[in-house]
């Protein structure tokens, strides 16, 4: 991410200014049309919620607003036309189809195409959107009043300093007859703010004693406004003797007692309201119906009352839901280098902690124990803090794949759904930004390899339209991804012929249908018989491994013919600090990550006699190949009789490395090596331990490649 | 006559034209009065009707009430057009739950429910 300078220089120039105003908009422009995709896909699945076309309507318009105010006209007038129109669909005017939502993601590509222009520098075809603006203004069936839009624009934008009210009004029995109408009352306080209005009938006589000049209804009315009570009592004014009216916060901006998520059950509201008593309230809930239900066929409440008291509940929930969504967006922007040299201190001051510890146990002052042991409670606290900071929900690259979903399943002229599950779920920001293209190749692969065309599927008996299940949880320090289609599977005979025509494996070698799969991640591995635009070419499984190692994560394929097939990546919640195993040779310390670590055995000086010269041990009657880490590494000195055996398991093949002695669990804060070790191989990174020496990082898998290569080299 | 009535038997069809207020609320009353004494549905058609008021609504509730009571139908012949839907929701007429929600299926398309769920 860039930085963002907002302190604008008094002698900038114009120009100067409204590039650093476009500057500081850009990563904002990026997220909006994020959301305006999200927003669209969501609407093709349900093409009356009218939440997603205010969704959508919002993007636009701040697109238009701050687009505008950067200087971005062009794309302000662009997106002002394609507000237009939601605003119509808004009204009811207009009505919601493919061809609508093809054209706004069109218009949402060719936005992204004129932001890429300026920021990325990538040349856009402008022509297209004059194209597309004439496109939008053939389907409006007619301009909607700008007097309207203006309100509805206000009721989209909610302001900080606003509360809800619930209202009830109910006019005298002359109240008509003083020459009022009730409605007019309505569409004032509908001009203060977001209003539902609900109608309470139950005073409604029947047709023989109905009397026209008496109004027999009284309203409920949920009020969001900033505008305060006296903004209300006030449109009632003239009103007050001919008519009631209770006016009650029942929702506040910044209200302390409240569950920004929830809001009170039907019950409580009605008990509130005085429209049910506790008794009723017992009764009903005995019942295995619905409340509502149940309050309504006991006569216990009128149904008018309990729709009100539902409308309430809908209304507070949308106006704390746009709250919580507005404050996530409110947050500030930090470069990502700040957050990561703010890791680092973070990472010098556990390494301090540490020394400190140490200090304060050998000099057995309980004074410096205490504040050793009250830094150590504060660093701990400050260090977990500070890795959530750089924490992020993966749903922030989930929203992208439906996108993609969406244009791979029309080209490829399938019907597939992508369900996307624990979006919620956090992992650090360096990790989702790079599981991004690997994920995408991912479900690419099931699209096009798993799930079959609806004719075939329906011939099988399933579903015509396939599914792309995308689901992400916690697992302790990882995090599991999994991707899952019910398509066909994978066909071991397949992989096997395959395998074996690659040489990867002997034609008669025995092996299970998991092994046989694990294959498919190997370089060149396709069994695609086509080569399509999406897969097939043979690259990419084995890049999206290497990319999920390079994570320090793994990938682990499942599947059954014709049922589907699914792939699991498992990866660290964090790279900043990591869970390792410490040990030493000689005076050297190494960390091995402990995610890699199966056992530590022993190994004594007989073991290696038995070995005749190879670095091979015998562990419970199995052959285990180690790597003698002390010859690796050159380090001199004497070995103690009985050294160990780290037993780790890269990518599935069991390799020992053999060290001194193993210290012990260590938390480890990653330090980057330097660009001059860069490129030495085994070594991943470094950290500092208590007593401020460096213990190096080992990398694993490839240590075991090079130690691998240079025995086929030999 | 701004609104006619077409017998059909058990069914008969109400038409309204032109604008349905207060100052005709009387009136209308007395013709859904007579319709309801007759037939054993009776669909009101307001395809001609430029305006509605509040005391239009009302009377509708009235006479649905009565058809209930009555054990008779009151029914729509088509949507309701844009003049009367507009006063539906001004004056927050439109419902989700059914008014007569004593039988236990009743939907957003049921007959028998409020004349005002939004289908």
């Amino acid at each position: 991410m860039d930085e963002i300078d907002y302190q604008f220089a008094e002698e900038d120039s114009p120009e100067k200014f409204a590039e650093k105003l476009r500057e500081a908009f850009k990563d904002e422009a990026y997220e909006l049309l994020a959301e305006l995709e999200n927003a669209l896909l969501a609407l093709e699945e349900d093409p009356g919620d009218l939440d997603v076309v205010n969704r959508i309507f919002r993007a636009l318009h701040t697109i238009k607003g701050s687009g505008g105010s950067c200087g971005f006209e062009d794309i302000a007038r662009f997106a002002h036309e394609v507000e237009t129109f939601y605003d119509a669909i808004r009204s009811g005017k207009a009505t919601v189809t493919k061809q609508v939502i093809d054209l706004t993601l069109t218009s949402r590509d060719q936005i992204q195409a004129l932001f890429d222009e300026y920021y990325n520098q990538r040349p856009a075809d402008t022509s297209k959107t004059q194209e597309l603006i004439c496109r939008f203004r053939e389907m409006l069936p007619g301009a909607s009043p700008a007097g309207a839009r203006d309100q509805r624009e206000q009721a989209a934008a909610p302001c900080a300093g606003q509360a809800t009210y619930r209202i009830r009004f109910r006019p005298g029995p002359d109240f008509l007859a003083h020459g009022m109408y009730p409605v007019f009352f309505l569409d004032e306080l509908r001009g203060l703010g977001h209003c539902t209005v609900v109608a309470q009938t139950d005073g409604i006589p029947y047709l023989e004693d109905f009397k026209p000049e008496i109004c027999h209804t009284y309203w409920d009315a949920i009020l969001t406004t900033d505008r305060g009570r006296d903004a209300i009592e006030d449109i009632f004014i003239f009103a007050k003797s001919i008519s009631e009216l209770t006016v009650e916060v029942i929702d506040a901006h910044g209200c302390t007692d409240c569950d920004e998520t929830t809001y009170k059950r039907l019950g409580d509201i009605l008990l509130e309201r005085g429209d049910l008593s506790a008794d009723d309230l017992q009764n009903a809930l005995r019942s295995k119906k619905r409340l509502g239900e149940t309050l309504v066929e006991t006569g216990a409440v009128p149904p008018g009352k309990v729709e009100s008291a539902l409308a309430e509940q809908r209304h507070v929930r949308e106006i704390r839901e746009e709250r919580r969504m507005n404050e996530e967006t409110s947050s500030i922007r930090v470069s990502t280098g700040k957050l990561d040299d703010l890791v680092n201190l973070v990472g010098e001051l556990v390494t301090v902690r540490a020394r400190l510890s140490q200090l304060a146990f050998t000099q057995n002052s309980p004074q410096l124990l205490s504040v050793a042991e009250e830094v150590e409670r504060l660093t701990g606290d400050l260090r977990d803090k500070t890795m959530s900071i750089r924490m992020l929900p993966i749903g922030t690259i989930f929203g992208k794949f439906q996108r993609l979903v969406r244009d791979l399943s029309s080209d490829l002229g399938k019907e597939v759904e992508l369900v996307a599950e624990g979006a919620e779920t956090e992992l650090d920001k360096t990790v989702i930004e790079r599981l991004s293209d690997p994920l995408v190749h991912l479900i690419r692969n099931s699209i096009d390899h798993g799930i079959e065309n609806p004719s075939e599927r329906e011939r099988t008996g399933k579903a015509r339209r396939g599914t792309v299940r995308l689901s992400a949880v916690h697992s302790g320090a990882h995090v599991l991804i999994r991707i899952e289609d019910d398509g066909k599977g994978l066909d071991a005979n397949a992989v096997r012929a395959k395998a074996v025509e690659r040489g990867l494996i002997a034609p008669d070698a025995a092996m299970s249908e998991q092994d046989l799969y694990a294959l498919v991640f190997s370089p060149g591995f396709s069994t695609a018989k086509t080569v399509t635009g999406v897969s097939g070419r043979g690259v990419g499984l084995d890049v999206v491994k290497k990319a999920i190692e390079a994570l320090r994560g793994s990938i682990e394929l499942q599947s059954k013919r014709g049922e589907g097939a699914s792939i699991t990546l498992k990866l660290p919640l964090t790279l900043a600090i990591i869970d390792g195993l410490l040990v030493r040779i000689g005076p050297e310390r190494f960390v091995i990550p402990l995610t890699l670590v199966k056992e530590c055995v022993e190994l004594s000086r007989q073991d290696r006699k038995n070995g005749h010269g190879r670095n091979i041990a015998n562990v419970r009657g199995a052959i285990l190949p180690y790597v003698d880490l002390r010859d690796r590494f050159g380090i001199s000195g004497d070995r103690p009789p009985i050294e160990q055996i780290v037993i780790t398991e890269p990518g599935g093949a069991r390799t020992g490395f053999v060290v001194d002695f193993v210290i012990g669990g260590h938390q480890t804060v990653i330090k980057n090596l330097g660009s001059f070790y860069r490129d030495v191989e085994g070594v991943s990174g470094a950290t500092i331990l208590g007593d401020g020496t460096v213990a190096l990082i080992l990398d694993i898998p490839k240590l075991v490649q090079s130690v691998e290569r240079e025995e086929v080299t030999s | 006559m701004n609104n006619h009535l077409i017998y059909e038997g058990k069914r008969d069809v109400l038409t309204f034209t032109g604008e349905l207020t207060i100052r005709r609320a009387e009136e209308l009353r007395t013709v859904l009065t007579g319709a309801l004494a007759g037939a054993e549905t009776v669909s009101l058609d307001f395809v001609g009707v430029t305006a509605a008021d509040l005391s239009f609504l009302e009377l509708l509730c009235a006479a649905h009430r009565s058809a209930m009571r009555l054990n008779k139908r009151l029914t729509f012949v088509s949507a309701l057009p844009e003049s009367i839907g507009q006063t539906v929701a001004k004056a927050g007429f439109a419902r989700r739950t059914c008014c007569f929600s004593r039988h236990s299926d009743c939907n957003p398309n049921c007959e028998k429910g409020c004349l005002w769920m939004v289908r």
